[in-house]
């Protein structure tokens, strides 16, 4: 099949946006989503976008039951007819994604523990079922990059975790 | 990863995990159970406690009715559990993919646990047939805070409380206070060392403390309904009915298949390409939002 000829997904509706929290974004566009065999396309019926697969980091599922494909630098948010048609579609390009190194996902713990006011090496160590060196790791890692100063956890750090933690920690009392 | 090794597979896969998807989706919107069910399932301390409760019975029907594969316990922690799925389908469909694969089955879990027990659980492949592994294994965590909701009540919140107040307390002390005999006290605080809340002594954990401090920000549902295994065949019977709804929705949208002009092509926009030309990129987008105003 050449790279031209495509497949349709589903009936979308989609939102692209700027990856660098800048703000600028589109409103939701009527469209369609289509799979080629290198690339994912989206069109509103006038242009056509494409997101080829080497370039995609991450495929995420929002509350909303919209998807969100994120590539460096950008994100688009695709609402389907079918939310379980777009999870599908989801579950089908992770596998085909390459991971996060683990340690990114020990510093997201980490800053949840700290912002719950859990700051023992120990009981985060115990917590987290890993041993106490790779908590102390995490934490100098996590003071290097800027995430926790000072043992509070900065703004840089909050900035790691999604909404949907977000929002677990809101109910926690905890100010994110 | 840059080219399908065979297009029509793949597109034979998301159809066949389109029906997959919406066999879970149809499963977890039937499939709430009471608070008395998930506390048999997380008191259970070894597999085949596991494997007795009726919840993991449950499990299993419903893993095996959406085609998902052979559901098992491998091992059991302090609220959280290693499950096995033999002969999962997923590896199968997506043969190109060089590590692990079956994140739909991962989140089939999470959401269980999240939407039906009412315990909010990550979960994580952990081994895959793909990689050579005899099983699919999926590391499942729970909220350990609403976790102990779940398991402890009042009771045993309220020595909590007393032990945090005057850690000295001793167990005749706690009896009188709470009115109850010093024997049932005996054991709760043997239930409460076992999560770790107390430790030898009887003296509060800091996991204890974080506990008691943040457990009115997870309230747990008291309602006390029939337990889904109850209506399993309607069950049964809306997962066959969603699936072929979704294998004859997938039929009608494979027919609409494109091929892009060579006008078309040449003014693809590479999504990609512009993000990395970061000013270029919002300078794009700004151009869209003006024009779209414009025309709107």
């Amino acid at each position: 099949m050449a790279d031209t000829e495509l497949q349709k997904v589903e009936t979308v509706m989609f939102q692209i946006s700027h990856g660098d929290g800048v703000g600028v974004s589109l409103m939701w566009k009527d469209g369609s989503l289509y799979l080629s065999v290198s690339k994912i396309m989206i069109t509103d019926g006038e242009r056509w976008y494409a997101v080829p697969f080497e370039d995609l980091k991450d495929v995420s599922a929002g509350d909303e039951g919209y998807i969100s494909l994120k590539i460096d630098g950008a994100e688009i948010k695709i609402r389907g007819e079918s939310a379980e048609r777009l999870m599908a579609f989801r579950h089908l390009l992770l596998p085909l994604i390459e991971k996060r190194p683990e340690d990114e996902e020990i510093l997201e713990e980490l800053i949840k523990m700290i912002l719950l006011g859990i700051k023992d090496k120990r009981v985060i160590a115990s917590l987290l079922k890993r041993d106490v060196s790779a908590i102390e790791d995490a934490m100098k890692k996590a003071e290097k990059l800027g995430y926790i100063d000072g043992g509070r956890v900065t703004e840089k750090g909050k900035s790691i975790l999604s909404d949907e933690e977000k929002e677990i920690m809101r109910k926690a009392g905890v100010d994110v | 990863m840059t080219h399908f090794r065979s297009f029509a597979q793949r597109v034979a896969a998301l159809d066949k995990m389109t029906s997959l998807e919406t066999g879970i989706s149809t499963a977890i919107k039937m499939s709430k159970v009471p608070r008395k069910e998930v506390k048999k399932l997380l008191i259970a301390r070894d597999e085949n406690q596991v494997r007795n409760t009726p919840l993991f019975q449950f499990m299993q029907m419903i893993f095996d009715e959406i085609g998902l594969g052979g559901l098992d316990i491998k091992e059991v922690g302090r609220f959280s559990y290693v499950f096995s799925v033999r002969n999962s389908p997923i590896p199968a469909l997506i043969p190109d993919a060089k590590g692990k694969t079956c994140y739909i089955t991962a989140d089939a879990l999470s959401a269980f646990f999240t939407k039906d027990l009412g315990i909010p659980a990550s979960s994580e492949e952990i081994r895959c047939i793909n990689e050579g592994a005899e099983t699919c294994d999926f590391l499942v965590k729970l909220n350990a805070i609403q976790a102990y909701q779940s398991v402890l009540d009042e009771i045993d919140k309220d020595i909590i409380g007393l032990k945090i107040k005057k850690p000295s307390i001793g167990v005749d002390n706690i009896a009188e206070s709470l009115d109850i005999d010093e024997e049932e006290v005996k054991y709760r605080i043997e239930t409460l060392q076992h999560y770790e809340i107390l430790d030898e002594e009887h003296r509060v954990t800091d996991i204890g403390k974080t506990y008691y401090r943040f457990r009115m920000a997870f309230p747990v549902s008291e309602e006390d309904f029939d337990p889904p295994w109850q209506m399993i065949k309607e069950i049964s019977a809306a997962i066959a009915a969603a699936s072929s709804f979704a294998e004859a929705m997938s039929e009608r949208v494979k027919e609409e298949k494109k091929v892009l002009s060579p006008e078309e092509e040449k003014n693809i926009i590479n999504l990609a390409e512009e993000a990395k030309k970061s000013r270029s990129f919002a300078e794009l987008l700004a151009k869209q939002i003006n024009k779209e105003e414009k025309e709107g």
